[in-house]
């Protein structure tokens, strides 16, 4: 395998969408190619900081109190039982 | 993703719980918080009018993505439209074919790091603004919120292949972008 076929099935990789025989063949080649496992370390960890971003930030609190002042009047059409 | 709704939901249920969740997207989609504004204000609009029929719905969920992401992409052709320099097409080569890639060092993130400290967060957030927004949109959806690479085609028109594509591109830019601050101290 080369460095580009390594590449080309790094999305896969991660995913664990690779049948066993081609996980193993990439396993082999970053464990022979320093180069290789930097790179699927360092995208890996793009992943996973993605992953760990927060999904709820509050909202600002300027706007939040805008958008309450907003729906106020759709919420008295539709009370809330 | 979202959370599972409640049993019933009601208008204050879904201002608490959903509107800064749409808002999240809407802002790492578009990038500002005026935009990401009108997109909420839009897209609770509709789901508070709607309430009725999300009752005991549990595809809101799905239904919050899908409707958040469509008047994010409107309000992005909206913008475009009014000024003419920015695009709203994809360009495929804009990150270029995903090789070769510069060789690095090991980043210091560990690797059962789950929380990020605020400073981390803020370099991410900034670093996925810089992408450009057909890839900027497949990372938020895929790699931010956890969505299904299936789920992501249906909602932007993409085939599965294109979001494969585009999401490892996303992830490439994204590694170089974060280099800088992750790189280097720690070699495990």
């Amino acid at each position: 395998m080369t460095c580009q076929e390594l590449l080309d099935l790094l999305h896969d990789y991660v995913g664990n969408e690779l049948v066993i025989e081609s996980r193993t063949t990439v396993e082999v080649h970053i464990s022979g190619c320093l180069q290789c496992g930097t790179l699927v370390h360092a995208y890996t960890h793009t992943v996973r900081v993605a992953r760990a971003l927060p999904k709820c930030n509050p909202l600002p609190a300027a706007f939040e109190a805008r958008l309450r002042a907003m729906i106020e009047p759709e919420l008295k059409d539709k009370p809330a039982e | 993703m979202f959370d599972p709704p409640p049993e019933k939901l009601t208008p204050e249920i879904v201002f608490r719980e959903y509107a800064p969740r749409i808002y999240n997207i809407a802002r790492r989609m578009l990038g500002n918080d005026a935009d990401a504004e009108d997109v909420t204000q839009d897209v609770l609009l509709q789901v508070v009018r709607k309430l009725d029929t999300f009752r005991g719905d549990s595809q809101i969920a799905t239904w919050l993505h899908r409707v958040t992401v469509n008047a994010a992409l409107a309000h992005r052709q909206k913008r475009a439209n009014r000024q003419k320099h920015e695009s709203a097409e994809a360009d495929d080569d804009v990150l270029g074919s995903g090789g070769p890639v510069t060789p690095g060092k090991r980043w210091e993130v560990g690797p059962e790091e789950s929380v990020l400290a605020a400073e981390q967060a803020a370099i991410i957030e900034k670093a996925i603004e810089q992408l450009p927004e057909p890839f900027r949109d497949v990372y938020v959806l895929a790699d931010v919120e956890g969505l299904p690479n299936n789920e992501i085609g249906e909602m932007l028109g993409l085939s599965l292949a294109a979001v494969k594509s585009r999401l490892h591109r996303a992830r490439l830019r994204m590694r170089d972008l974060l280099a800088p601050h992750f790189e280097g101290k720690v070699t495990s």
